[in-house]
């Protein structure tokens, strides 16, 4: 086996890691390059292979798989530099894209602040200019019958303008498509017979077939607007590494939790959107399954944001819908919640209330923290850090920056003569307020859904977790932090990616079966949609053994609205097991919302049910060989713990210092490569054979 | 043991509670100093010495705990009222009353959660008394709801003995009763044909539903499945955040809670006297008319107010408003909470909508009788969707021209609020079975605009920070109902230097159903509300119909008409309260209202203009006429014929010169 070769592209570092056949990981970050995306790609992979001693056409000849989380769709969707595309729907619907359902689109995903305020309150540029929408005259209504035949001639007239318009792509999109999508297939031959080669085709039911025209409909649209420069992207990708010697497939992450092999992911890109904090899920995912964890919290904290997700009974949660610049999309999405709390949030006083407020606004990595020295002059919670001395100003990540640590004290001074304190009591301050911000956050995600986060692991990644997580879960009584391959958790989302399964997924809603469910009709429904998913997985060659299905179907009480999943065993199903599907229904409902919450005497209704078809692909082995040593640490330096209010003599430790098989008391510090561990005092720490951090809160193992 | 009876009879001797007879005939107006019984508690101490990092946690956590009892309503509830348009909001309140958070779904549901709770306090600590576990519920105009559709679920939360303080939650509900499929009962004379106003009511006793009352209570509904799983989401969500409340108390102590919960509210008291200070002392009034007050009738009728700001306090009159008219008048309560929904956004919007602290500055001298201050038995359920948001409009106006005169706050006005026109429907569904709903379209309102930017389109409204409108999928689904088209309407975005919202209409009739019974309960017809600030008022809501068409052999024809204009027939407009019963051939359109634009559209950016008419928000004939400005080009590429468009506006300015005559008092 040779090696796994994993690059993650963010908005600022292009993370790249790489694992060889004895479960070493060599990790390395270069700057991304937002102009063209590939140069960084390529520069990660210089860049690593010059770690490792040997050349880039070497490090890919001798790689098994090479994947890749890409941001060049989200960016072309931030940015507004989608292509030139259109949406051709129902007569009648043309406007769905621009009223956004209304409140929706002035708030969806905002802070609350944001919402709250309709002084600045607007809704986002258009992703298709209102003059490129078509409304064809076809109906379908809610029990799939046509109500109006599709009207070819009117259809071929508009290919033929769309044609004039020499539009990049095209989305298409009918009222009540997944119920019969007759329609769709017959504008989509129609665009064929018309329209360039070239030209990128999106079909809503083949991309979302499910209920809901404005969530639908903005799917399709994104995938078309970023259709083409995605594709073009990965297809440089693909072929750039074939010409240096890479002979294998390149996989993409999605952000369902799955990759797809670039001729699949070019079709569906809107996919991508996401698929870096997801690949960090999945990593943590493999991850909990060797460690025999089961109930997981993913917390990330980068630069500019703190990302946190649940893993259940070993399974990251997801969401069917997801958000982008204020549009709602129905792309099933690992449920990832995220706020404006990363190492350069900056820190300010509101001047009417004096209250001292963190982020959301960053300082990003341009200019960055103060203490970079490159201009910033705002306080962050990287400048906090250091001044409490977590951080070691003289060899930062690694040796590679030094840190300016009068620009942080000045930076914080004034912020703190407005609040009438001393420059480490604000700056103590800072790290309380947002480490509270981020267990405001868990504490959403868990105890206002049910979950009691005392019951779960938490999994601490990303260039500022393993530094402030310990305290967050101090705060939510969580007893166990994993800092998941020590240094390698600051490129945690690079090495998820290649713990992720090919993935494909297929659904139908708006079922609506009432109870009692006949068994056979719910397995025929199941099978249909699995047969499809096993032929995709046939096509990327995969082998019956290689495949894994998983069945879910969404129930709700007769009456209501809202939907909840809940897996199914596979093959044909019985009686007992259409019991069972309703015990874990009302199982999970009552967990949500409380004893006597369920309605059961209105009955149960099948609304859907959804197919996971997995291809397995080669997995890193992350197990290490398990040293007898001792750590020492190689100082003992002042650190002030906001928790304890006060400096304490603090053990600090470097990469060089630990290994697995050594454990470490608090209070202590570990300064690794890309990040720092902090182990609060009344914490222990052992270093297992994986190279994690367990970091035992409050002491107990 | 004597001793404990005497001291009993004491109790009752020094409690009187309020002249309840007098709450339900007026409106219950809470005193300074409420009346409880001495039995019942309350937990005092606070923490007055907080850290700033400790309250900025707890302020942030409560409000997320208050934010997330709305996901439990959401989800428990059946209704799609409830699912697709998110028509409820829950409270937090301090033991005593005082709103400590509010969420960010429907404004005008919270801030009269107060009136609510004091009368428990007041007429319920002694009989039957105020236990853990309680919980009760009303719908009671006069005491403190909106309209009797929209139920407020009220949950004491005790710590070690004390009560500590309050969740509430109000949810609209499809149909609790009353003459009108929906409760919103146009067709109504008096209270007496609308749903039976529900005082304050234990239905929850040591966290046993009584089952006598909730039945009692579902008796009421057409549809009372329906009703039951709401019942059934107000209770979960009471229960599911009452236990958030003391995990929080758990982990940082009753006195620390406490203490935030008073900061939170003295915090928007403090910011409520920044801001207030920097405005001139003075009186602004506005003056509007209500249209119809129940089926049959088209009248117009005056409502004003005036509101003085006189050192830190605003006072609230109502001179010159008309007297109560048969079922469109709104209680004490109503018009409390129209102004509460008005000056959260305009004045509060940092303060994350805690207006509890403002309204110890807040005077109320309304006129009893009268259309915004109803006296028992004038019905009040049509007030709840047409009363309240035009006087949340009329409010929204006096406030602008107050902030107008402070170049500081100045830039914190949003021109104003539409009327509402709403729609409850019922039949039977093309499954068979019988249905009910309120039309949700009506959250496609528009925002105003402000002295610095346009309005948003379609983009609800200000009294509604999150309620989404649903999908066409969504009603069609639940409903007997084909769309055939939902739309923005061109120049529905009213003119200004900076535009107001655009709003949306759609057209639908009847499918696989034989008839569908709408019932409309809006103020649309007259004069919308824009003064001062704007130079053209938004157009309002309307409703029509065209009988009998040909709709179905067109759309057999592969056509799908795209108006009401598209048929022979000439469309009707209906009353602003009808009930009207549609077959399969009668096409209904419905348009929502929308908000004025703020300046001159005269001073608008010519290429700002050329964009809208790009994007058919705005008519070329529009921007000749009324905006002055000249444009060159096909379709979408518009562009300004600059010297054109100069001599337009000058033309125009002479024009409004000529036009223009002395005031009435100089001539």
């Amino acid at each position: 086996m040779g090696y796994l070769c994993n690059v993650d592209i963010g908005g600022t570092h292009t993370d790249v890691a790489v694992i060889d056949e004895d479960g070493n990981t060599t990790e390395a970050k270069v700057q991304s390059t937002p102009g063209d995306f590939a140069q960084g790609f390529f520069d990660s992979l210089d860049a690593i292979a010059s770690e490792l001693g040997i050349d880039t056409t070497e490090l890919l000849a001798s790689s098994d798989l090479v994947s890749h989380g890409t941001t060049v769709g989200t960016n072309a969707v931030i940015e507004g530099e989608e292509s030139e595309t259109a949406l051709v729907t129902t007569r009648g619907t043309e406007d769905t894209l621009f009223m956004m359902r209304g409140a929706p689109g002035r708030t969806s995903g905002l802070p609350i602040e944001e919402v709250l305020r309709y002084q600045t309150a607007t809704k986002p540029e258009p992703i298709v200019p209102k003059h490129l929408v078509y409304g064809i005259d076809e109906r379908i209504d809610s029990m799939g019958d046509v109500v109006v035949d599709f009207d070819d001639t009117q259809a071929r007239e508009v290919a033929q303008e769309l044609d004039r318009e020499n539009v990049e792509s095209v989305a298409v999109s009918f009222l009540w498509s997944f119920l019969n999508d007759d329609h769709e297939e017959s504008m989509i031959s129609i665009l064929e017979e018309e329209l360039d080669e070239d030209v990128f085709l999106t079909q809503s039911n083949q991309l979302v077939p499910k209920w809901g025209e404005y969530e639908r409909t903005t799917a399709v649209a994104i995938n078309a607007a970023i259709g083409p420069i995605t594709s073009e992207y990965i297809n440089n990708i693909d072929e750039g590494l074939t010409d240096k010697g890479y002979d294998g497939e390149l996989l993409v992450m999605l952000v369902g939790g799955g990759v797809a092999p670039a001729a699949d992911a070019v079709r569906e890109p809107v996919r991508t959107i996401d698929s870096g904090p997801a690949a960090g899920m999945i990593g943590c995912s493999y991850l909990a399954n060797h460690l025999e964890h089961e109930d997981i919290i993913a917390a990330d904290m980068g630069g500019t944001s703190f990302d946190v997700g649940l893993i259940i009974d070993g399974e990251p949660l997801t969401n069917a819908t997801n958000v982008i610049n204020q549009y709602d999309y129905a792309i099933r999405n690992i449920d990832i919640d995220s706020i404006g709390n990363g190492g350069g949030s900056i820190a300010w006083v509101d001047e009417d209330t004096g209250r001292l407020e963190v982020g959301p606004q960053s300082a990003g990595a341009d200019p960055g923290p103060a203490c970079y020295g490159q201009g910033g002059t705002d306080p962050t919670i990287t400048d906090a850090d250091l001044l409490l001395g977590y951080l070691d100003a003289e060899e930062f990540l690694g040796g590679r920056m030094s840190l300016k640590v009068e620009q942080a004290q000045n930076a914080i001074e004034e912020l703190a003569d407005v609040l009438g304190m001393g420059v480490t009591e604000a700056a103590s301050g800072i790290v309380e307020i947002a480490n509270a911000q981020m267990a405001d956050l868990v504490r959403r995600r868990t105890i206002n859904r049910g979950y009691d986060p005392r019951n779960f692991v938490m999994y601490a990644y990303g260039g500022a977790g393993p530094l402030h997580m310990p305290a967050v879960a101090d705060q939510l009584e969580i007893e166990t932090v994993v800092v998941p391959g020590g240094s390698a958790s600051s490129v945690w989302s690079a090495l998820g990616i290649s713990s992720s399964d090919v993935l494909h997924r297929n659904e139908v809603s708006n079922i609506r079966t009432v109870a009692p469910f006949d068994p056979e009709n719910v397995t025929r429904r199941f099978e249909e949609i699995e047969a499809e998913v096993r032929d995709k997985l046939q096509n990327n060659d995969f082998s019956e053994e290689e495949m894994r299905i998983q069945r879910f179907a969404d129930l709700r009480y007769g009456a209501q609205v809202h939907q909840i999943p809940v897996p199914v065993p596979n093959g044909t199903l019985d009686e007992d097991d259409m019991d069972d599907m309703i015990d874990r229904f009302e199982r999970k409902y009552e967990e949500l919302y409380g004893e006597g919450a369920g309605a059961h005497e209105s009955g149960f209704e099948l609304v859907a049910v959804r197919v996971d078809g997995y291809g397995h692909t080669t997995k890193p082995q992350l197990e290490q060989t398990e040293t007898d040593s001792e750590s020492t640490a190689s100082d003992t330096e002042a650190v002030f713990w906001p928790r304890e209010s006060r400096r304490l003599d603090t053990a600090v430790y470097y990469e060089d210092n630990v290994a697995p098989g050594a454990s470490i008391n608090g209070p202590a510090v570990v300064r690794m490569g890309n990040t720092t561990i902090s182990i609060p005092p009344n914490d222990t720490c052992d270093i297992d054979s994986y190279g994690n951090f367990n970091i035992h809160v409050g002491g107990n193992q | 043991m004597s001793s404990d009876s005497d001291e009993a009879d004491a109790a009752e001797q020094t409690h009187q509670g309020t002249d309840v007879w007098e709450d339900f005939r007026n409106g219950y107006v809470p005193g300074d100093e409420l009346d409880i019984h001495p039995d019942l508690s309350l937990h005092e101490e606070a923490e007055d010495e907080l850290d700033p990092v400790t309250y900025n946690v707890l302020r942030h956590r409560l409000y997320t705990v208050n934010e997330e009892h709305g996901h439990t309503l959401e989800n428990v509830s059946g209704s799609p009222v409830a699912y697709f348009a998110q028509d409820f909001n829950p409270t937090i309140l301090t033991a005593d009353g005082e709103v400590v958070f509010q969420g960010p779904y429907i404004q005008f549901f919270s801030p009269i959660a107060e009136l609510q709770v004091k009368w428990v306090l007041e007429n319920r600590s002694g009989n039957p008394g105020i236990e853990p576990g309680d919980m009760f519920f009303s719908n009671d105009p006069w005491v403190g709801s909106t309209h009797q559709p929209d139920v407020f679920f009220l949950a004491p939360v005790f710590r070690d003995g004390d009560l500590f303080c309050w969740v509430v939650n109000t949810l609209h509900q499809y149909d609790i009763g009353g003459i009108s499929a929906g409760s919103f009962c146009p067709s109504a004379d008096d209270v007496f044909g609308e749903p039976t106003p529900i005082p304050p009511t234990k239905v929850v006793e040591d966290d046993v539903v009584r089952e006598d009352i909730r039945q009692m209570y579902l008796r009421h509904s057409r549809l009372p499945n329906l009703v039951s799983l709401d019942f059934n989401a107000q209770v979960a969500g009471c229960r599911v955040t009452r236990d958030r409340i003391h995990d929080v108390v758990d982990e940082y102590g009753v006195e620390t809670v406490k203490g935030v919960m008073n900061q939170i509210i003295d915090d928007s008291e403090k910011r409520y006297l920044q801001r207030i200070r920097k405005i001139p002392d003075g009186t602004w009034r506005a003056r509007e008319y209500m249209e119809g007050s129940q089926t049959g009738d088209s009248e117009v009728y005056p409502v004003e107010i005036q509101m003085t700001k006189e050192g830190d306090t605003l006072t609230f009159r109502n001179e010159g408003t008309a007297e109560s008219q048969g079922v469109m008048n709104i209680s004490y309560a109503g018009f409390r909470t129209a102004i509460m929904s008005v000056l959260n956004p305009l004045m509060l919007y940092d303060e994350l909508f805690v207006a509890s602290g403002a309204f110890r500055h807040i005077e109320i001298e309304t006129t009893p009788g009268t259309l915004n201050r109803a006296e028992w038995p004038a019905g009040c359920s049509p007030g709840g969707t047409t009363n309240i948001e035009f006087s949340i409009g009329l409010i929204q106006d006096v406030m602008g021209r107050m902030l107008s005169a402070s170049p500081e706050l100045k830039g914190d006005i949003v021109s104003d609020t539409p009327s509402l026109s709403t729609m409850a429907q019922a039949g039977i569904d093309q499954w068979g079975n019988p249905f009910g709903t309120m039309n949700l379209d009506i959250m496609g309102g528009a925002i105003g605009a402000t002295p610095n930017k346009d309005g948003v389109d379609v983009g609800g409204y200000l009294w509604g920070p999150k309620g989404p409108m649903p999908n066409i999928e969504n009603n069609e689904q639940d409903y007997p109902i084909l769309y055939l088209y939902k739309e923005i309407v061109e120049d529905s975005g009213a003119p200004g230097q900076h535009r107001g919202g655009a709003t949306m209409q759609y057209g639908w009739v009847p499918h696989k159903t034989e008839q569908i019974h709408n019932v409309f309960c809006g103020n649309s017809g007259v004069t919308p509300i824009s003064a001062g600030l704007a130079s053209y008022p938004g157009p309002p809501s309307l409703n029509q119909v065209v009988e009998g068409t040909d709709v179905t052999e067109r759309l057999d024809n592969q056509e799908i008409p795209q108006s009401v204009d598209a048929f022979s027939e000439e469309p009707t407009l209906f009353a602003p309260k009808t009930e009207y019963t549609q077959g399969p051939t009668d096409v209904v359109q419905a348009r929502n209202g929308t908000p004025s634009g703020y300046g001159d559209p005269l001073k608008r950016d010519p290429d700002a203009v050329a964009d809208d008419v790009a994007k058919n928000l705005v008519s070329r004939q529009a921007a000749w006429d009324i905006y002055g400005v000249a444009l060159d080009g096909e379709g979408h590429m518009v562009e300004v014929l600059e010297d054109e468009t100069a001599h337009r506006r000058e033309d125009l300015r002479q024009q409004r010169l000529a036009d223009s005559f002395i005031p009435a008092e100089e001539q």
